[in-house]
């Protein structure tokens, strides 16, 4: 199982983040960081990056400037 | 009843008053800018006798509305000659509001020399004190001397040497909750050179014995609405960068959307952002005892505040934020976090702000006196500055003053105040809103990334400044901009919040026409005082030259900016 939001999402083998995403209905822009265990992974790609059982996704959109 | 604290440089006196009936129903930004309107000459010398320095609260200061309890500093800017509001997180504004003060206008100037202290004690006295031994401290030893003589259970506002000097780049520096470290800023336009010209260096307020009760027109309903709003906001604050990693987030967007500076503005991108990014970050904090998701202010829910250790454990700096981490570094070409920590934090010693204070090194980049990323002679020109240097006050006075005395033909400035880490071109009404804004080249006025339709097009452009910059007068009169992002879905029901305070209108309108408000009289004051249309224009590079990341140039057109706040 993973999360993504806190939604579980069935684990299934060779699975990236963007899978992850599409399974939990959750489209990204330009503007959301997607975060993985704890680290921020590279924005403005397709997210191709592999899963693992029990990973935690949250997705963080940036509202305001810093 | 709200009170007005008077603080009369001339005679050292401080008097106590009960706030004017006008004032009562206005915060923040918006209570600055009637304030000035009406009090402070546009034309006067914004370092002499008629213009006055103003520290409020917000409009809901003292309830338990989230993040209610920023603290507006105002003036004329010594930096930009025009009006000016900086709010600032910390302490300052919450034990203001518990005394039962709203307002603090420090005017005239002392007849001798010396410097003074404002002290407000925990019986709500408040006189003018002897700070001359404070004399040449900067603010993180000036803050333990205050600790010391005053205790703990204070807050303060504070300027250090560069304040003291008058350098137009000058903060005034407010103490954080708990920790008491003076790293929160009230940062632009040259306020706490309009506090040293007072010798004003420092306001403490102490925590009073008894607590001021805030009048409700309608307390149940008050509370009732505050706690859908902070329900709202602490929802939305889960999924908040800014919450969970730290204002250090936006850099992963903006150093892929071309919207990060780099080499002065040169447009181009920075590979090794990831030095300076949000894993480094994270990974520094876990590993050397530093902490995020931390409170400025008591009650906050973003939490987007930190403690940032060095490489041994140490405390190096505090609020370590994005703007400065995005000017010190990839726009000085600086891919070193640690290097800009230090930087940031000898800035928040000395009291200057770190965005006009990094365009001004980028001029000495650019013009060959240092190299680019050369972080040890960045260091070097702050010492100058803190020695007062003749480099050292050009340097405090900002980017502009630098850039033209080393003959740089690329100053990113509008109305003499330096650009914030978001490139104009490739967040077009983010630029309209640094031409347009009265504070200047400022991004908390109307940050549209990600707003408009397409961010390097024309379209829509000059729409999303216009309302983001009234959307920010709204929040600078009431809140944090961290919050007021989350509270868009429940909008209408900050009129419901202003009618169960104050009585009247619970319609959103009314919070709407006070946004506007206050924008027309930013700009009102900003043409007395001397400002023409030429004033609202970018750099001609932005015009002319194209950002190398994304092939755009600036091409808002002087019509849309002129029409830009025809209501």
């Amino acid at each position: 199982m993973i999360t993504v939001n806190e939604q579980e999402i069935l684990f299934e083998q060779n699975m990236t983040v963007a899978d992850a995403l599409r399974a939990a209905g959750e489209a990204i822009d330009d503007m959301t960081l997607v975060m993985m265990d704890g680290k921020v992974l590279p924005c403005g790609q397709d997210h191709l990056e592999p899963l693992e059982d029990g990973a935690h996704i949250k997705l963080l959109p940036i509202l305001s400037g810093g | 009843m709200w009170s007005k604290l008077i603080v009369d440089m001339k005679s050292l006196a401080v008097t106590k008053e009960l706030l004017d009936e006008e004032y009562r129903q206005l915060g923040g930004r918006g209570l600055n800018a009637q304030f000035m309107m009406k009090n402070v000459p546009p034309q006067c010398d914004p370092l002499g006798e008629q213009n006055k320095l103003i520290f409020c609260t917000t409009l809901f200061a003292g309830t338990n509305f989230t993040t209610a309890h920023r603290m507006s500093v105002g003036g004329k800017s010594p930096l930009t000659g025009g009006i000016k509001e900086s709010n600032v997180g910390g302490y300052a504004a919450t034990l203001l509001a518990e005394q039962g003060v709203k307002l603090v206008v420090v005017e005239g100037l002392p007849e001798k020399d010396g410097l003074w202290l404002l002290y407000i004690d925990s019986k709500g006295n408040a006189a003018l004190e002897d700070a001359a031994m404070y004399e040449g401290v900067n603010n993180y030893e000036l803050v333990g001397k205050l600790r010391e003589r005053f205790g703990d259970k204070i807050a303060t506002a504070t300027i250090g040497i560069a304040g003291e000097r008058l350098y137009k780049s000058a903060s005034v520096q407010v103490s954080e909750f708990g920790s008491g470290h003076p790293s929160r800023a009230a940062a632009r336009g040259g306020l706490g050179a309009l506090m040293g010209s007072k010798r004003l260096k420092a306001m403490v307020i102490e925590k009073p014995k008894v607590r001021y009760n805030v009048e409700y027109a309608d307390e149940a309903k008050f509370k009732e609405v505050s706690q859908k709003l902070n329900k709202m906001i602490a929802q939305g604050a889960q999924n908040d960068p800014f919450h969970n990693i730290g204002t250090i987030s936006t850099i992963e967007v903006t150093a892929v959307n071309g919207c990060l500076p780099v080499d002065n503005f040169s447009g181009k991108l920075f590979p090794e952002y990831k030095e300076v990014g949000a894993n480094k970050f994270l990974t520094n904090l876990a590993t050397r005892g530093g902490r995020n998701k931390l409170s400025c202010q008591p009650g906050c829910v973003i939490q987007c505040s930190n403690v940032y250790n060095d490489k041994n454990g140490d405390y190096l700096t505090s609020g370590f934020e994005y703007e400065t981490i995005a000017m010190f570094g990839p726009n000085c070409h600086i891919s070193d976090l640690d290097s800009i920590a230090r930087i940031d934090r000898i800035c928040d010693d000395l009291g200057i702000d770190t965005i006009e204070t990094a365009n001004a090194v980028a001029m000495c980049m650019e013009t060959g006196k240092i190299q680019w990323g050369d972080a040890d002679s960045t260091l070097a020109l702050l010492k100058e500055m803190a020695e007062g240097t003749e480099f050292g006050h050009l340097l405090g006075n900002g980017c502009e003053a630098v850039g033209k005395a080393l003959g740089c033909k690329r100053i990113p400035v509008v109305k003499h105040q330096a650009m914030p880490g978001y490139d104009p071109r490739n967040t077009k009404g983010t630029g309209i809103t640094y031409a347009t804004s009265p504070m200047g080249a400022d991004h908390t006025a109307g940050l549209t990334m990600g707003r408009a339709f397409d961010d390097t097009g024309r379209a829509a452009q000059a729409y999303a400044s216009n309302k983001l910059q009234v959307a920010m007068c709204i929040a600078d009169s009431m809140m944090c901009i961290m919050a007021f992002a989350h509270v868009v879905p429940g909008i209408p029901m900050l009129g419901e919040l202003m009618a169960a305070l104050f009585g009247g209108d619970s319609s959103f309108s009314r919070v709407s026409t006070m946004g506007v408000k206050t924008l027309l009289t930013e700009r009102g004051y900003n043409k007395m005082a001397g400002m023409t249309d030429a004033d609202d224009k970018l750099p001609d590079f932005f015009y002319n030259e194209r950002s190398a990341a994304t092939g755009s140039k600036f091409d808002i057109n002087d019509y849309e900016l002129e029409v830009l706040f025809d209501f």
